[in-house]
């Protein structure tokens, strides 16, 4: 099976540089500051942030705080069974990723001495989990309401045959193909998350970037009017 | 989450549920309001999600495998069903790295006692036997995402739910060449010309009405209550996680069987009140066996490509 048909369609029925439908809802967690739930088609994933809050001496900066990620996925999210959510290799390296982007996005010298913990879980997995977490985790700390650069939003894209991809499903990770997500700090120029799958060649470079920050931008759009419809939400509550 | 009381809420707390009156209204062998939904999951063969006062929250998948033993060394047949329960760091930081492992691990192993006879308790689960030196496994997974008391509670009702929810593909087993047996999903015959791969497999459900239910039942003061909250769980002076399976071998006359007794924290009891905790076990049950077969038989089947936490 070709991952473009030849009529232009996509596995799913999407053209390639479609997203898949995006499904938010902010403020479930009642324990956490701030918690969101984000669907990207079948990626499903909660995300919930506490803090900040005077964490653990040995984590402790004196200029500004310190962010703690934790990437876990349930053991029944992918197609076979994991034996471990957390702790492997690969959600170890996810984890550190996340906390280097959001590092760069969070405002951190507004909190020296504090800690931000960001736990994000993947309740269902059909690929692009680590830009689903990255828009999951922005939205989350929206509203927990702590100051940001900008709303952090990420998409994977990937090229076949010299075309770009975008959003990848599970089944397109599956293949061969290099893939490239990318995060973006409100859809502009400042990135600050990139990182590549398999190999690529130095021509397609600029192609898969251009296609990556252009659905950035429109992931960007989608989670900003989630983010302005839960603050309008909200209103009454906090008093104007 | 963390919970400090002062002593004088915590005097309070005990003496109104020694009157009966908890903290929420409720009396002592009342449940909080629990929501039961299935199907959640479309990567699970089943699934289902919990909630408890509106707040503990759990996930239950199912992924099925088909298990080849060596039926030599097995001499009684095992049952089907492994636990896991996760504590994902969404429900508290508490729970981050391996924070949870430890009462995860305690938790999952206590189910599998609770169900080590369910070979015996349920009436089908035989059938996931296949052939000699084949089976389906059965992986019920349990992620706790938000968490406010009365885990256990919550998991057995989860864990039920999805079990009820569980599809079996039917298979057709043919001898093979070498002793060896071949395992072939069983589509019903359709005329015309049809593709075989186009049919759906036939499927299976398992009989659920007398999975055994796990309940809390906790010592604070001189009563005995069922479904904690947080704040009460700080009062507690003893734990008992209680097994109770229903038999259904009489219609009409239901009799419960203890399937798992386990003392949960630290505490000391005398011999009469672990009794009573047992018979208030009991008496909770019945209720909410009642409740749960309700449930299950209403809930309408989910409509696919819905999504459960919006």
């Amino acid at each position: 099976m070709s991952i473009i048909s030849e009529h232009g369609f996509r596995l799913d029925g999407r053209r390639p540089a479609q997203i898949r439908n995006v499904n938010t809802r902010l403020g479930l967690n009642r324990n956490a500051e701030g918690s969101s739930y984000l669907e990207h088609g079948n990626t499903k994933v909660l995300c919930a942030v506490y803090g900040p809050y005077e964490g653990k001496a040995s984590k402790r900066l004196e200029d500004r705080c310190a962010i703690v990620c934790q990437y876990s996925t349930t053991t029944f999210s992918g197609l076979e069974r994991k034996n471990r959510p957390r702790g492997d290799r690969k959600s170890t390296e996810m984890s550190r990723l996340l906390e280097k982007a959001f590092e760069s996005v969070i405002l951190t010298e507004s909190f020296p001495r504090s800690q931000i913990d960001i736990f994000c879980e993947v309740i269902q997995g059909d690929g692009s989990n680590l830009a689903a977490c990255v828009n999951a985790t922005s939205l989350a700390l929206a509203d927990a309401g702590i100051p940001m650069k900008g709303i952090a939003s990420a998409a994977t894209c990937g090229i076949v045959e010299g075309n770009p991809i975008v959003d990848l499903t599970s089944r397109e990770e599956t293949d061969l193909l290099p893939r490239v997500t990318l995060a973006t700090i409100c859809g502009r120029d400042e990135v600050v998350l990139v990182e590549l799958h398999n190999r690529l060649h130095i021509d397609h470079l600029s192609v898969v970037m251009e296609a990556a920050k252009a659905t950035c931008a429109d992931v960007y759009e989608c989670l900003a009017v989630v983010a302005q419809q839960h603050l309008k939400a909200c209103a009454p509550i906090l008093g104007n | 989450m963390e919970i400090n009381l002062s002593d004088d809420e915590k005097l309070f707390l005990i003496a109104g549920v020694e009157a009966d009156i908890r903290n929420d209204g409720r009396s002592c062998q009342d449940f909080r309001t629990i929501v039961l939904e299935r199907g959640v999951l479309s990567g699970t063969n089943g699934s289902c999600r919990v909630q408890l006062g509106q707040t503990t929250d759990i996930l239950t998948g199912i992924k099925l495998e088909l298990e080849s033993y060596d039926s030599a060394t097995e001499k009684e047949a095992k049952q089907p069903m492994q636990f896991h329960v996760d504590f994902s760091a969404n429900a508290s930081s508490q729970f981050a790295g391996k924070g949870g492992d430890q009462y995860g691990e305690e938790i999952s192993a206590a189910f599998q006692v609770a169900y080590s006879r369910s070979l015996d308790i349920m009436s089908n689960l035989s059938k996931t036997h296949l052939a000699e030196g084949y089976r389906w496994k059965i992986n019920v997974d349990v992620s706790v995402l938000q968490w406010a008391g009365s885990i256990p509670d919550a998991i057995s009702l989860a864990v039920i739910g999805a079990l009820s929810d569980l599809e079996i593909p039917e298979v057709e087993v043919a001898p093979d060449d070498g002793g060896k047996v071949s395992i072939v999903l069983k589509r019903p015959r359709i005329g015309g010309n049809v593709r075989d791969e186009e049919v759906p497999v036939q499927m299976w459900r398992l009989d659920v009405q007398s999975c055994p239910l796990l309940l809390t039942i906790s010592k604070i003061g001189t009563a005995n209550l069922v479904d904690c909250s947080p704040e009460e769980e700080c009062c507690i002076r003893s734990q008992l996680l209680i097994g109770i399976a229903k038999s259904v071998s009489t219609p009409g006359n239901d009799t419960y069987q203890t399937t798992c007794i386990k003392q949960l924290g630290g505490g000391l009891l005398e011999m009469e009140s672990i009794e009573n905790m047992i018979e208030m076990a009991q008496k909770t049950s019945i209720g909410l066996y009642e409740a749960l077969a309700k449930r299950l038989k209403a809930e309408e089947k989910r409509k696919p490509g819905h999504s459960f936490l919006l």
